[in-house]
């Protein structure tokens, strides 16, 4: 398309016989492409990931991640072996798994690839394969597009894509009223329906990394019995549809497809190490 | 509770006579749950079982855990995720005919407790949890009034790994690569 446009725009040049025009045309030319890209929702890669680590940083100036390396090389080892299993399994795609230092319980994600799980919610978990579910549901959310979706539609498109092509480091205010946009879907949440098409994509993406798919459905069952009243599920039950419901749902969806690809845990002690940290 | 049809309790005598499985261990059921002949949803119903029945927990098979009901000699499979391993606390069982969450979450959180008690379960650390509840929450008001951390965020982004330290993890734990569609039946 780019290199269309520079034709375009040279062609165009040639014809006026000066460099203004050249440059006028391609400018305007580019733009135009780039809006129009946007408005398909097909964000470009490096906008994605820039986006994504702004909502990050913000995510992490409300909580900090969790002060040790070898939990981080745990998740983030997990992590990047999930990323193998969806259509963003190459480097260009910088996975990366946070765990935020709250016992609020509750997991994030931002665009380009950024995941959050709270060590609240990690040391409510059994084994791998159900800290792969979790993480698994997130990257459904990243895969999806689900927040770069929510934005635009808050932002109403075009001031979205106004936004997009603007948001460099020279325009920090138009970047800010994105990450408004973003912050506001981590305290109020995503569409039920993507809530949904998260957990359904999350258990095929453990299922493939060699996970039992149904662990996800244990970590809803665990949250599912937990008071309701606990102050640290106030936000992910404000922000998440009825967690019977997405079992329901879940179970539904999953029905006969998954069952053979149920298994036992596989290595129990080096999730069980990570948990017990996390307690100490 | 329904009548047992003929061809559950045949089904039923014959589970019986292939006697109880090494691995049974003490359950209880955690929401409304459909006792099928069968692990599947075409099997049979042969019985519903209510929040708080307490169940012999005996194979598991896909997402469908075989029960055996306390008390009777009902057995059959319901979905693995409508059950949990444990003694049934006997001071809620009364209660839990209504199935609302309040309830069901003592349920769960009592006889998790005693699971942790009983080392039927890795979940002794879950109540260190709930004790510190509410110190270091996070509010939706704190996360709309954040200020980016950068210094965070580089050091989020020094911990990604590359996708062949992902695939060196997977082998350490013995795990493969599976072919899996997703659940609209792409690949």
């Amino acid at each position: 398309m780019r290199r269309f446009a520079r034709c375009a725009g040279l062609l165009a040049a040639a014809i006026a016989g000066n460099t203004w025009a050249l440059e006028l045309n391609l400018d305007s030319l580019t733009k135009g492409i780039e809006k129009l890209q946007y408005a398909t929702g097909n964000v470009p890669r490096k906008k994605e990931i820039q986006l994504g680590e702004e909502l990050s940083a913000g995510l992490l100036g409300a909580v900090k991640l969790v002060d040790d390396a070898e939990v981080h090389s745990y998740v983030n080892h997990l992590g990047r072996w999930l990323a193998e299993q969806t259509s963003r399994n190459n480097k260009k795609w910088p996975w990366r798994f946070g765990v935020l230092d709250t016992d609020t319980v509750n997991a994030f994600a931002a665009p380009g690839g950024h995941v959050f799980v709270t060590r609240g919610l990690f040391v409510l978990l059994e084994n791998e394969a159900e800290l792969a579910g979790v993480l698994a549901h997130e990257m459904g959310h990243v895969l999806e597009k689900h927040h770069l979706g929510a934005i635009q539609k808050s932002t109403q498109g075009e001031v979205f894509q106004e936004l997009l092509v603007k948001s460099t480091k020279k325009n920090r205010a138009a970047l800010k009223t994105l990450m408004g946009a973003g912050m506001q879907l981590y305290s109020r949440g995503l569409e039920r329906d993507d809530e949904y098409a998260a957990d359904r994509l999350g258990v095929v993406i453990a299922a493939r990394a060699g996970y039992d798919p149904f662990a996800l459905l244990d970590v809803l069952t665990t949250v599912d019995s937990l008071d309701p009243h606990d102050p640290n599920l106030t936000l992910m039950f404000s922000t998440h549809p009825p967690t019977g419901e997405r079992l329901a749902r879940l179970d539904r969806a999953m029905e006969g497809k998954l069952d053979k690809y149920a298994s036992p845990s596989t290595d129990a002690d080096r999730f069980l190490n990570i948990r017990n940290k996390l307690l100490n | 509770m329904l009548k047992l049809p003929t061809h559950g309790f045949i089904v039923a005598l014959l589970a019986l006579a292939c006697g109880a499985s090494s691995a049974a261990a003490p359950g209880f059921v955690v929401r409304n749950s459909e006792l099928r002949n069968a692990p599947s949803f075409s099997g049979q119903v042969m019985q519903r079982l209510a929040p708080g029945s307490g169940v012999t927990l005996l194979e598991r098979r896909g997402g469908w855990q075989q029960v055996e009901v306390t008390g009777t000699r009902f057995r059959g499979w319901v979905r693995s995720y409508q059950v949990r391993a444990g003694q049934v606390p006997p001071t809620v069982v009364a209660e839990t005919r209504d199935e609302q969450r309040g309830v069901l979450s003592d349920l769960a959180s009592i006889s998790r407790s005693a699971s942790g008690l009983l080392g039927g379960g890795n979940r002794a650390g879950t109540n260190q949890t709930t004790a510190t509840i509410g110190i270091r929450g996070l509010s939706a008001e704190e996360l709309e009034a954040a200020k980016p951390d950068q210094q965070q965020l580089e050091r989020l982004k020094k911990y990604g790994v590359s996708p062949k330290a992902g695939k060196q993890f997977a082998k350490s734990a013995k795990l493969k690569k599976r072919r899996v569609k997703t659940l609209d039946g792409k690949s």
